[in-house]
């Protein structure tokens, strides 16, 4: 396994684990750390300045357009990505990934249930499922 | 205190978005529209277009634009860096165990279980980004939404087009049919 991988398996975006990884790798904790800031460091400052921008123009009635528009633009790419990954997962036609994948949309869409415990409880049943497939 | 706050939602934000990608947008949701108020969702949906159009991680992006909106440079900061937190701990810690052990079982156990789950919370996320687009503040169906939507998802579904080109397209004819006088 390598770097990329032990990056995809801790929580945060991969290019800033994987930052850290060759950053800890080189030089350490204060490796890690200026490498951290030279990841975060440009989209900080970008969306900083995007932040005042906005504000300051949101209610020009073009950008209401252009935004709305974009919103939409924004719900197909989301909802393309949905659809790739969900079909990766059914795919695979085992049934236990399935159901968890409909139950934990209910749970959220209609139920409104907490995001975090979901993914909780999914975690703990993928280690059930996992230990279980390892032995047979 | 709103900057304790900030830090401590993304924190959580940053702690439980486990595979990249899309993961991080329904926990930032949940923090920063339904929990806190910080962002309405037409504001949310603004984030993530504007992400999706500039470099960067989602989760360090809407960090960085809800920190600003809601307690400045500092604010930006801070919620940066709580963001980054969990995984500057966690990636090192893995790193140890992992050049220790050579191995990391209980981590793919539980990234396989979550990937089911976390597809599920992106679409939950996708979808009230896309209900609001088609019902607005207002509330009023919006026909133009609805068309615009399925258009495009036909062609990002055939085509495999640039995410950026189909969100810029889709903004470009909104405008043009606003100035035009065609009701949204």
């Amino acid at each position: 396994m390598d770097l990329v991988a032990i990056g995809q398996s801790a929580p945060g975006p991969i290019a800033v684990n994987t930052s850290i990884l060759i950053g800890y790798k080189i030089g350490g904790v204060a490796g890690a750390l200026t490498s951290l800031l030279g990841t975060v460091l440009p989209p900080l400052i970008i969306l900083t300045l995007f932040s005042y921008l906005y504000t300051a123009i949101q209610n020009n009635r073009i950008i209401k357009m252009l935004f709305y528009g974009m919103s939409v633009g924004v719900a197909v790419v989301i909802l393309d990505a949905v659809a790739s990954l969900a079909w990766a997962v059914s795919k695979g036609k085992k049934i236990i990934p399935i159901i968890l994948m409909v139950a934990a949309f209910i749970a959220t869409a209609v139920f409104k249930v907490n995001v975090v415990l979901v993914l909780f409880c999914s975690a703990l049943i993928g280690i059930l499922y996992y230990s279980r497939g390892r032995k047979e | 205190m709103i900057y304790l706050q900030l830090l401590w939602s993304f924190i959580q934000i940053g702690l439980f978005s486990f595979g990249g990608g899309y993961v991080a947008l329904p926990l930032i949701q949940e923090q920063v529209v339904n929990i806190h108020g910080w962002l309405t969702l037409q504001e949310f949906a603004d984030v993530v277009t504007i992400s999706q159009m500039t470099p960067g991680p989602i989760a360090i992006n809407a960090a960085s634009f809800v920190g600003t909106r809601v307690g400045g440079i500092l604010g930006a900061l801070i919620a940066t860096l709580g963001n980054v937190l969990p995984s500057f701990i966690i990636v090192i810690l893995l790193a140890l165990i992992y050049y220790r052990y050579q191995s990391l079982k209980v981590m793919q156990g539980i990234l396989t279980g979550l990937r089911p789950a976390v597809v599920a919370l992106i679409a939950s996320a996708g979808l009230s980004i896309l209900l609001h687009a088609l019902l607005g503040d207002s509330g009023v169906f919006s026909w133009f939404a609805v068309s615009l939507f399925v258009v495009a998802f036909a062609i990002m579904r055939l085509r495999k087009i640039n995410p950026i080109t189909i969100i810029v397209a889709c903004g470009a004819i909104a405008v043009a049919l606003g100035l035009l006088g065609v009701p949204l």
